[in-house]
């Protein structure tokens, strides 16, 4: 009896799969390419409905380089939270804030999926343009003496004011979904900060890859990737002594209508992509990736 | 479409009146503690506000994370438990928070320099 019942639905998920391929293909865009905007530390071209407000919970927890002794990092004090809200005022545009625990960064975002794929491949791809200014909010303290020097210029003694903690993100991302089971997304960025320490770059070029592995209804496989290019006409130093390291993130989403809920296992501690192109150290040959979560939720006027 | 225009409308006027710069932080001094001509490194005028100022507090305070790191305490709780005189370089509170180390809040090399100077010097509570 329990064979038969298991050869129906056997048959029955083999026949929806048939019908389904079956559906004649129209140039509307593709259905979910990937399950909620964010896609672990990076995005994605998924854009709600217009009139959809997001709430969205991202945090990780510390390195989990000392092992059981703080729990794999759960109980370390180096953990990290972004609060933020998302709105769709009209199809296809985003609009964005969020407060960030390092650096007490405060961001403003906007996304625009300029191109959406079709079912009948006449886009075949997704085109996105996404852009966040963050202000680094600390106390003056926190940047040691507080000195500031331009480039060509002079030396201004406590100077660093609201210009000087800006930093900018802004990306363009191509993605797929080539099947049900699996979309594929790549990237290029470009990250400022308007100042910095005595060692590092001011501008970073970065090349992104992401992708989603889905394996029942609601869950997935998904991962991301983020490599800082090394680019020497562009550098402002004679070493890459500071310059970031590339982080990789791997995870399972579970996502339904008006939620995703993802957790992974990660390099960067920062969570603005500009962060990351910046001051990421860490990364998995040195042991310290660590653990976070992202939970969204929708709403829908 | 109209919210679409007064958005780009807005983003182009916000594009022009901010400003890309091209900033450094000026660094710090970084002292020899190996100079015997130094002068003696205070405890409460130049280690203690680097706990402050990092925020080691936020986790080393009073009944929390050992050692309590608060400008009452600070003193007693790391001499000579975290110091090493023999060793100056091998102190726990030199070893832990350093500038390549992972522990989540690390010394710039300014501090990191001004705390070995320090342990160098004996300790002191001055």
């Amino acid at each position: 009896m329990k064979k038969y019942i298991l050869s129906v639905i056997v048959l029955a998920i083999a026949c929806n799969i048939s019908f389904a391929q079956d559906e004649e293909a129209t140039s509307d865009p593709v259905y979910a390419p990937f399950e909620s905007g964010i896609l672990i530390d990076q995005q994605t071209g998924v854009i709600p409905d217009a009139r959809t407000l997001e709430f969205i919970i991202q945090h990780k927890f510390g390195a989990m380089d000392n092992g059981i002794s703080d729990l794999w990092g759960i109980y370390s004090p180096g953990a990290n939270v972004r609060l933020a809200l998302n709105y769709v005022p009209v199809n296809n545009l985003q609009i964005g804030a969020g407060i960030t625990k390092k650096n007490m960064y405060s961001d403003v975002n906007a996304k625009w999926t300029v191109f959406e794929q079709t079912e009948d491949n006449s886009m075949p791809v997704a085109v996105t343009l996404y852009g966040v200014a963050a202000v680094d909010g600390r106390n003056e303290s926190a940047f040691g003496t507080g000195d500031i020097v331009d480039t060509k210029g002079e030396t201004l003694p406590h100077s660093v004011n609201f210009s000087e903690r800006l930093s900018y993100f802004s990306q363009l991302l191509i993605g797929r979904k080539f099947s049900n089971w699996f979309s594929l997304q790549a990237g290029a960025s470009f990250t400022h900060y308007n100042m910095v320490g005595w060692d590092y770059n001011h501008d970073v070029v970065g090349a992104h890859l992401g992708g989603r592995i889905k394996f029942s209804p609601q869950s997935s496989i998904i991962f991301n990737y983020d490599q800082p290019l090394k680019i020497q006409d562009i550098s402002e130093q004679t070493d890459w002594d500071t310059f970031a390291k590339a982080n990789f993130s791997v995870g399972l989403e579970i996502a339904t209508f008006t939620h995703a809920f993802q957790i992974y296992a990660g390099s960067a501690d920062g969570i603005l992509p500009q962060d990351m192109m910046m001051y990421n150290q860490n990364n998995w040959s040195n042991g310290v990736p660590a653990i976070g979560f992202t939970i969204t939720r929708l709403w829908m006027f | 479409m109209k919210t679409l225009k007064t958005f780009f409308a807005v983003a182009v006027v916000a594009l022009l009146f901010s400003q890309c710069k091209y900033d450094f932080i000026v660094p710090e001094e970084v002292i020899d503690p190996t100079d015997p001509t130094i002068e003696d490194v205070s405890f409460t005028a130049e280690i203690e506000p680097i706990f402050t100022n990092l925020d080691c507090i936020a986790c080393h305070s009073t009944g929390a994370t050992s050692p309590d790191l608060t400008s009452q305490n600070a003193y007693s709780s790391i001499v000579p438990g975290y110091v090493n005189i023999d060793n100056p370089e091998g102190s726990e509170i030199y070893t832990k928070p350093s500038p390549t180390g992972s522990h989540p809040k690390k010394y710039s090399d300014a501090q990191a320099a001004l705390l070995l100077t320090w342990i160098t010097q004996g300790a002191q509570d001055n």
